[in-house]
């Protein structure tokens, strides 16, 4: 008799941990039990393993011995281009002290002087 | 106090924190030590996220500008590791979605050769037969793994290419465990799909 298709959608729930080795030891027995009586999963284990093993032995990209001084250009670049645009800013926003203060100070006497005089 | 990182084979994690503690005293060197010492991967993960070297060197810079800005609020309240692999997602995802705006063009994909494939590489087959089965499907399952949803793509490359925990995964997805599970699953199904149409119809089991 063919197993049901919940029982082959069970299976398959089972495959993660099968392929990462987390599943119990009965556990495991009975999906292999399943595994050997029915193609559709057999089948679909196969191919899950196959990919998952493929994927792990895929080897490691290296990339090239100067991108650790690639890196840390790009580092110092970006610290001294901050600290540019922080000198522009506040160059921008810079008061000129010399240019306000004796303005400051004139419009306060011509106001004092406005308010203590009689009219 | 000099940092030891060694950018050659596993990481200590605990010389890997206390890098990024003095970091945030203002060590370059300690900086440079976490560069090297993540460096490898990251770009790894990125060539498998993005499909081309070129853009993976390029966005490789970006993502470890972002983590150098920052590195002084950090909390360590996650390992380092995780932290970078999640700025480098974020990284790639966005990369991706600028790409897709802009008409992806590829530069230096991932369709090349490389001549160490075909022998003198550490830990390559020797056989040429060997060597050049070995770049097959190397080639196979990068095409597939590039056809994957990019999030999907996220998650392979996380467990079965770096090999990654579902915990780590859990940190740097964000999401319950149990979608990271059921995600990886579909992904895999979707991959496996695939690789089958990758095989040439007379090979196919």
């Amino acid at each position: 008799m063919e197993p049901s298709t919940s029982k082959h959608q069970e299976v398959r729930a089972m495959f993660p941990a099968l392929v990462d080795d987390e599943l119990p030891g009965d556990l495991v027995a009975n999906l292999r039990a399943h595994l050997a009586i029915c193609a559709e999963c057999r089948n679909g284990w196969s191919r899950y393993e196959r990919a998952v093993s493929l994927v792990r032995q895929v080897p490691k990209e290296k990339p090239p011995a100067a991108l650790t001084a690639a890196i840390l250009r790009r580092i110092r670049r970006r610290k001294s281009q901050a600290r540019r645009r922080d000198g522009q800013l506040a160059m921008a926003f810079r008061v000129p002290y010399g240019v306000v203060l004796p303005i400051v100070l004139a419009a306060a006497v011509a106001a004092l002087l406005f308010f203590l005089l009689p009219h | 106090m000099e940092v030891q990182l060694s950018a050659a084979g596993p990481a200590d994690p605990a010389s890997v924190e206390e890098a990024a503690r003095e970091l945030r005293r203002g060590d370059p060197a300690a900086f440079a030590e976490l560069v090297q010492t993540h460096q490898d991967r990251v770009y790894d993960f990125c060539v498998r996220m993005l499909g081309d070297r070129e853009e993976a060197l390029e966005i490789v810079q970006e993502i470890f500008v972002s983590v150098h800005q920052a590195l002084p609020t950090f909390r360590f309240d996650s390992k380092v590791s995780t932290w970078i692999y999640r700025i480098s997602k974020n990284h790639c995802l966005n990369r991706l979605k600028y790409l897709e705006r802009r008409g992806r063009g590829r530069s230096d994909g991932l369709d090349d050769v490389p001549e160490e494939a075909l022998g003198n590489a550490a830990g390559a087959p020797t056989r040429p037969d060997d060597a050049l089965q070995a770049e097959h499907e190397r080639l196979m399952v990068q095409r597939a793994i590039a056809r994957l949803e990019p999030d999907a793509r996220a998650l392979v490359a996380l467990r079965d290419i770096e090999g990654l925990s579902y915990e780590e995964m859990v940190e740097i997805t964000q999401l319950p465990l149990g979608t990271v599970k059921s995600r990886l699953h579909r992904a895999r199904e979707k991959l496996a799909e695939y690789l089958v149409e990758e095989i040439p119809e007379g090979e196919r089991v």
